[in-house]
């Protein structure tokens, strides 16, 4: 009994030990810059006292340049299982607080083990990177490290919801694990990403920039569309990590996440009210969202880029679903080469872990310019066809207003096996705006006329009557209903009961080949 | 040839004008809606004692720009993003500019200005991602202005130097309009 006692001390201490991590005085140095130490990260984030710790005791491999004699505490990584709101994760938080928390052989190691249990136990995985990049003592072996993680990210993906979370620098090659996962979480002031540094940039190409303006949270949110949620506080970010697995399945044969259904609450959210009638005002379509969704909830995904498209979840009578919607307010709603990236990804996402979409459509069109042509907005645009077109969740449309030409089919149309399509009795469902149509179609009556803008105004009015409404489309069968706007919920909820057992046979490939 | 040039370069300036007036008719409309949000705001203000406060007021402090998708159609009231304020608009490159292509460091300049060279003449040797490589003359014609030195650090796109050609290059040369394709706007 004594010697287990003294056993059983003997662990005590090195426990202790390991969990110093890289010392009292790199703690508050960490501290210092704001940010928290890694294991008080994964109390925050995890249900109290649900963490387990696992490879505490690991030894790090560099055998050069004086470091065999270096003791790095658990090797700067901390691996673990546990459970937020009850439900099983892995988790790996790297420890900047032991050698800036560098990539070497071990390190890595204990990386790939937790994500290879993430696969094979089939739960989320989420990592918090923190991180000064590969720890060059250990050459080519922290290469082989980081080249390991991304190919189990990749075969990870589309199996397990894979979570990045910024909480620190995240430089070099290291960047290319967040940008595999599914979701990238970014801590204004704390989250820096790029491939090369100020100081490379500096001495390669003479331009002078800081780490906030050439890769801080605001600008992977804003500009690069790298980040997904923006936070301003780490505790802030870890209650948007609960939320979205709130919403998220554990993996990719699970159909589970339905909570108690409960009604949106309509006097705040008058879907009535929402839509103006003329089809050039604008209006912010998360009113229309919130207005659908049980108690009014939505959660957006890449809020602040590409904000003409809005994408996130919200719950239709218990189930999770995914909403992509055209923003009228911000460009018009137009899709262009970022919103059709955004919203692609976002659609592969719900397919892979069968969440049905919800698409909202009042668009004009693709955005006209040299700068979207150039950019390449006919790939960019492609990739929206692609995706909806390879889904086969239950796939719902509501046409509010407009839907014209390329815009219309993109978006989640009938002709890309939409399940479901509906329309308001404002929707326009044309091959272009009544005004340019008109400017077409009767372009030799409205020249000859003796006054020639009467007679456009006439034609455009004559368009409009015979065009511009559901009718038409109806007619054809290309949409399923034409709905009462306040009948919008009831149909939905009654969509996704009866496409519940959907099934869907595909031709057998390896895969497709997305126009990326 | 001389008078399929004058012809086009008129089609340019005729296009010129029109998109100026263009311009100004939008103006004149967004003159417009402004007025009439004006009114419209002015009036909800009257009217909107019933609805919650904090909605309507999130509701006004949004500045609406205008945007238009297809020729002559509808103009939206809508917000611009970031991203498509600062787009560049685009410009005619003009081929006489030698410009790098990648980010790089001047190693040599072989051309002196005020020299004459030929096509595919060395004139100088640009350092960029740890590759030297060879600039050459693209055209016969004579070294204006040479805007590096050696050493040098010259970002993507930056003019490196003026090489006015012998030939007159003109700027409507190549030009195809929607209307030599025998497409309908």
């Amino acid at each position: 009994m004594n010697l287990l006692k003294r056993k059983v001390s003997e662990l005590q201490e090195r426990t202790a030990k390991a969990l110093q991590g890289g010392g009292e005085k790199a703690i508050a140095k960490q501290i210092a810059m704001g940010k928290l130490p890694a294991r008080e990260r994964i109390s925050q984030l995890l249900d109290p006292g649900s963490f387990y710790e696992y490879d505490l005791f690991i030894e790090h491999e560099a055998r050069e340049f004086g470091m065999e004699g270096k003791d790095l505490a658990g090797d700067g990584v901390v691996i673990g299982t546990g459970t937020i709101n009850g439900k099983s994760i892995a988790i790996f938080a790297q420890d900047f607080t032991v050698a800036g928390g560098s990539l070497g052989l071990m390190h890595a190691r204990k990386i790939t083990k937790i994500m290879d249990y993430a696969l094979r136990m089939r739960i989320p995985l989420i990592g918090i990177n923190d991180s000064g990049g590969a720890r060059i003592q250990e050459g080519v072996n922290s290469l082989a490290g980081y080249g390991e993680i991304f190919f189990r990210n990749t075969l990870a993906s589309g199996v397990i919801p894979q979570l990045s979370v910024i909480l620190g620098p995240c430089a070099g090659g290291a960047v290319y694990s967040p940008a595999l996962t599914d979701f990238v979480f970014v801590v204004d002031k704390i989250s820096k990403m790029f491939i090369t540094g100020p100081e490379v940039i500096k001495s390669v190409l003479g331009e002078e920039i800081d780490m906030e303006t050439l890769g801080g949270a605001r600008v992977h949110s804003e500009t690069t569309g790298n980040a997904h949620f923006f936070a301003n506080s780490e505790t802030e970010c870890f209650e948007q990590i609960k939320t979205l697995l709130e919403y998220i399945p554990a993996h990719n044969e699970c159909n589970c996440n339905c909570e108690k259904a409960c009604e949106p609450d309509t006097k705040k959210y008058d879907i009535e009210k929402i839509v103006p009638v003329d089809p050039t005002k604008p209006y912010d379509v998360r009113d229309v969202i919130k207005s659908l969704t049980d108690g009014s909830k939505f959660f957006e995904v890449q809020q602040m880029w590409a904000a003409n498209i809005v994408v996130g979840f919200g719950r239709i009578a218990g189930r999770s679903v995914g909403f992509v919607c055209n923003q009228p307010m911000v460009l018009a709603g137009v899709l262009d080469c970022d919103s059709s990236d955004k919203a692609a990804r976002f659609i592969l996402f719900c397919d892979a872990f069968n969440i049905p979409i919800v698409t909202l459509e009042d668009l004009p069109g693709y955005l006209p310019g040299v700068d979207q042509e150039h950019a390449g907005v006919i790939r960019h645009g492609a990739k929206l066809l692609y995706a909806y077109s390879e889904a086969t969740v239950p796939k719902v449309t509501i046409i509010l207003r407009k839907a014209y030409g390329g815009g219309y089919i993109a978006m989640n149309s009938r002709h890309l096996r939409a399940d479901f399509v509906f329309a308001w009795p404002l929707a326009e469902i044309a091959v272009m705006g009544p005004e340019g149509a008109a400017n077409i179609i009767f372009k030799k009556e409205i020249m000859e006329a003796e006054d020639p803008d009467a007679m456009r105004k006439l034609k455009v009015e004559e368009y409009k009557q015979k065009f511009a409404n559901p009718y038409v489309a109806a007619a054809k069968g290309y949409i399923d209903a034409v709905i009462d706007p306040a009948e919008t919920r009831r149909y939905l909820i009654h969509s996704f009961e009866v496409s519940a057992n959907k099934i869907v046979k595909r031709p057998s490939k390896k895969h497709g080949i997305p126009p990326f | 040839m001389s008078e399929k040039r004058d012809l086009a370069k008129k089609r340019l300036k005729a296009k010129e004008k029109e998109l100026e007036k263009k311009r100004k008719e939008d103006e004149k409309i967004a003159k417009k809606l402004k007025k009439e949000e004006k009114r419209l705001s002015k009036e909800q203000s009257k009217n909107h004692s019933k609805t919650p406060k904090a909605h309507s007021e999130k509701q006004e402090k949004i500045k609406y720009d205008i945007l238009q998708i297809f020729t002559d159609a509808r103009k939206y009231k809508t917000t611009y993003t970031k991203k498509y304020i600062n787009r560049v608009p685009w410009k005619r490159p003009d081929p006489q500019e030698i410009k790098s292509i990648i980010p790089g460091v001047v190693t040599s300049l072989e051309v002196k200005v005020g020299d004459h060279v030929q096509k595919g003449d060395h004139i100088m040797t640009f350092e960029a991602m740890k590759m030297l490589n060879l600039v050459l003359a693209p055209f016969d014609g004579v070294v204006e202005t040479i805007l590096v030195k050696e050493g040098e650090k010259v970002p993507k796109g930056g003019v490196m130097i003026y090489l006015k050609s012998d030939r007159e290059f003109d700027i409507t040369e190549d030009f195809v309009t929607s209307d030599d394709l025998g497409l309908v706007e």
